[in-house]
């Protein structure tokens, strides 16, 4: 509970510095409308009309007021409600990183305990090789590969999705897989490896020799006493990397011309809509708080000295 | 005196030699030339130093060999197989149903997700579960419901073991191998567990190996004993015999060295009056509120030396905490012998108060950096030219050669002298000392605990020594204090408090080291 206060209080103050920061940048929404043809004439009348002639802190106020009541604010440069604009790609970004996660995670975790189970064979050695390639590729070389691979060589995915923003969830899904591959790899190879990294490590604990020289068969071992101590620091990754799914997928989406949140930050950012940058670093913010007291939480379920301590 | 019907054998070891994988033949191996029998419902103490082999053996017995090592030659048979090579799904029928093992580290050998209840369920099936626990929990006394649904994390060390314990013989094995039963645990519960396991072992007859570096622990609960010293049994046979008349030099040092209420290894020295620790009415509060120490009075003078006795929780090592300024004071007051406030934090304190207060820890691993020599170590802080710090590690028993040494080229005991010499270069009114023989072996702790009575009498200095074993407190201190849950409960001279004890848990403590001195 304290620490869903604190995280509270985290949001706030990273949402006013935010703000601040944003603020200061040279330029607003109605430099970023009027362009190269704004005069200062045209461009003052915009901004008496918009409010943005008031002082930071009328203007935190009335833009908190409206975040409360739900109201995302206004671009003027696209001439739109910002929920208008953000929510369908909001929705493209999700359905992608559920697929990516779907497909990654409980991969790596089966993968990662079998190399860590067996780590002498030689397939695991060179899984092992791979996902340490697959680490450190960036992504757009990935992304290339994918779809060379799979929309060159071998047609199966569109290789650039041509579709608009809110476009329905059956069209959607086929221009979802090869961006999602693309993700699913880079987290795949970093879930992996924390989990084969853990289960080594639980598998070299006395309390596994120990449930070993009770008698204790090696199904009940890997379910009952490796898997619930190896997966800890994996919760903490997962949710990492979860976040990531739904906030740092700018190259890929790029790669793709994938319509998602991704794409749509770099769009706002090099169009200089501030009022369109703001949501999307508060929804970045809210995804990383979240997350991380979720893998607390969930942390707490496989560890109970972690649980009544707090007690 | 070995059992030649080998029908009724359980565990056989016969001609073995286990070596460490790529070493040079000619090098000394880990066990060498064992032969060992062992009939149904016997029971074998096995007793020796660090480094001895004794856990590889007992390991061995269990079909463990401990990765990096190598079965040069021989044989071992447990229960009529060679288990070494038995697939897993074959140990995993024998392991608990024939043969059990409870290793040495009972703080980590629970499953810390795991419930107790739960740790039973892996290995116990079918009908009236909870009421087979219950009862092989009782049997090791831990009667009552309660234990069932509690984590590791919620039982006391002495809890731990004898859940270890029931888990180990839940399904009656004929052959029970204990490494160190107790070295994990206080002196007066170490006890109850071993009444524990022999009353077990009586009634149910199954055959015991127990290892321990410890000759009162194995010779309590086991009809033989055999002595090892570096890697082979030096001597084996019935343990009266071998306590009465021990045959082998090895043997001789440890029945000596076990520390004997009644014996002095140092004389008391001449006392001034004049005091370096003043302290009246402390108290420490730690973490939220645990009083460490409660209303604690205390004055120690120059050149004299105070034991201080107690459980583990009875607040010795975070008082000699305080008085060092790791941990800081919450009330009462302390003060060294030049009226300076010791409250005050520890990165406060002026140079010549922290040179003249000096701490030994327990574990002389933890407290050498592993990455210097010996003369990287002591000049550290202390500035000693190198001919100091020959003279202080002389003063230890120390020669020059170990100058250059790092300590993982160095022994327990090496290790803990360098410690010691670290400390009385910073020439210290006061020196404590946290258990600082209870990582070393019995042998070597004697020698170590001489060297400190040479060094006691030859400067002057006062000594704040803190142990669990009453014994040796005895034999070394002028006065004696006696700590339980934060409080004084006794304290005196050594006689006083040996000969008429007032507390119960004085009484216990001397009881039991009795016995072990009289074995």
């Amino acid at each position: 509970m304290r620490r869903v206060v604190f995280s509270l209080a985290t949001f706030i103050a990273l949402a006013v510095v935010s703000f601040v920061g944003v603020d200061a940048l040279p330029g607003d929404g109605c430099t970023a409308l009027l362009g190269r043809f704004g005069t200062n004439a045209k461009i003052d009348a915009c901004r008496q009309e918009n409010n943005l002639n008031d002082s930071v802190v009328v203007r935190i106020k009335d833009w908190s007021g409206d975040l409360v009541r739900g109201d995302l604010g206004y671009s003027i440069k696209r001439d739109e409600q910002v929920s208008k604009i953000i929510i369908p790609r909001l929705r493209n970004t999700a359905v992608m990183a559920a697929v990516a996660a779907l497909i990654a995670f409980p991969s790596a975790i089966v993968v990662g305990l079998l190399l860590g189970r067996y780590p002498r064979k030689r397939i695991s050695k060179a899984i092992n090789q791979f996902s340490v390639i697959a680490m450190t590729l960036p992504e757009f070389v990935i992304a290339t590969v994918l779809w060379l691979v799979l929309s060159i060589w071998i047609p199966i995915f569109p290789g650039v999705s041509v579709m608009p923003s809110n476009a329905s969830l059956l069209q959607l899904l086929p221009n979802v897989w090869l961006p999602a591959l693309t993700l699913a790899v880079v987290i795949f190879a970093h879930s992996m490896r924390t989990m084969r990294a853990s289960v080594t490590n639980v598998q070299n604990m006395p309390f596994v020799e120990s449930a070993r020289l009770r008698g204790t068969n090696e199904r009940k071992m890997i379910s009952r006493h490796i898997v619930p101590a190896a997966l800890p620091p994996v919760v903490n990754v997962v949710a990492l990397d979860g976040a990531w799914l739904l906030t740092g997928t700018f190259v890929t989406e790029a790669a793709f011309n994938f319509q998602g949140l991704g794409r749509l930050a770099i769009d706002a950012i090099s169009d200089r809509d501030t009022a369109l940058i703001l949501p999307i670093i508060l929804f970045g913010l809210a995804v990383y708080l979240v997350s991380s007291i979720l893998a607390d939480s969930l942390v707490r379920v496989f560890d109970p000295r972690l649980r009544s301590s707090n007690r | 005196m070995i059992t030649t019907l080998t029908q009724s054998q359980i565990l056989g070891f016969s001609n073995v030699t286990v070596r460490i994988k790529n070493e040079a033949r000619d090098s000394r191996p880990i066990l060498e030339a064992i032969g060992l029998q062992l009939g149904h419902g016997e029971t074998l103490g096995i007793v020796g130093g660090s480094g001895s082999g004794k856990s590889t053996l007992l390991r061995l017995a269990a079909g463990v060999l401990t990765p990096g090592l190598v079965l040069d030659q021989g044989e071992v048979t447990t229960v009529g197989k060679n288990l070494l090579v038995a697939t897993p799904a074959e140990r995993s029928n024998i392991y608990g149903s024939v043969v059990a093992l409870v290793a040495q580290s009972i703080g980590e050998s629970l499953t810390p997700h795991l419930t107790v209840l739960s740790h039973f369920r892996d290995t116990v099936s079918g009908e009236a579960v909870d009421e087979r626990v219950l009862e092989s929990l009782a049997e090791v006394g831990l009667g009552g419901e309660k234990y069932l649904h509690r984590y590791p994390h919620q039982l006391s060390g002495g809890e731990r073991q004898r859940v270890l314990l029931a888990l180990a013989l839940v399904r009656s094995p004929q052959l029970l191998l204990l490494d160190e039963p107790t070295s994990a645990l206080d002196v007066s519960i170490g006890s109850e567990v071993l009444t524990t396991i022999d009353r077990l072992q009586r009634s149910r007859g199954f055959a015991l190996v127990c290892v321990s570096h410890d000759l009162g622990v194995v010779s309590q609960i086991s009809k033989r004993i055999a002595v090892m010293n570096q890697g082979r049994i030096v001597e084996l046979g019935q343990t009266s015999q071998v306590l009465r008349s021990p045959s082998h030099e090895y043997t001789k040092a440890l029945v000596s060295s076990i520390p004997k209420l009644d014996q002095r290894i140092r004389e008391s020295s001449s006392q001034s009056n004049e005091r370096v620790l003043v302290c009246r009415g402390l108290q420490i509060v730690r973490g939220q509120t645990t009083r460490a120490i409660d209303s604690l009075d205390l004055e120690i003078k120059q050149g004299e030396v105070v034991g201080i006795i107690g459980e583990s929780g009875s607040g010795k090592s975070s008082l000699l905490s305080a008085i060092c300024g790791l941990v800081s004071v919450t009330g009462g007051s302390l003060h060294d012998g030049d009226g300076y406030d010791l409250s005050t934090a520890l990165q406060m304190r002026p140079r010549e108060v922290l040179s003249s207060i000096q701490m030994v820890f327990q574990n002389p691993d933890d407290s050498l950096n592993p990455m210097r020599t010996v003369a990287q170590s002591l000049s550290r802080y202390t500035h000693a030219t190198n001919s100091e710090i020959s003279s202080a590690l002389l003063t230890v028993g120390l020669g020059e050669q170990f100058l250059t040494r790092r300590p993982r080229e160095m022994s327990g005991g090496e290790k803990q002298r360098a410690a010691i010499a670290r400390a009385l270069l910073a020439e210290p009114r006061l020196l404590l000392l946290d258990e600082v023989t209870s990582a070393l072996d019995v042998t070597v702790q004697a020698a170590v605990m001489k060297t400190l009575a040479d060094l006691q009498r030859k400067l002057n200095i006062a000594m704040i020594i803190v142990s669990h074993d009453i014994a040796l407190v005895a034999s070394f201190v002028d006065r004696i204090l006696v700590l339980r849950n934060g409080q004084l409960v006794e304290q005196g001279s050594v006689d006083d408090v040996i000969k008429s004890p007032r507390d119960s848990y004085t009484q216990n403590l001397i009881n039991i080291s009795a016995r072990r001195a009289a074995i």
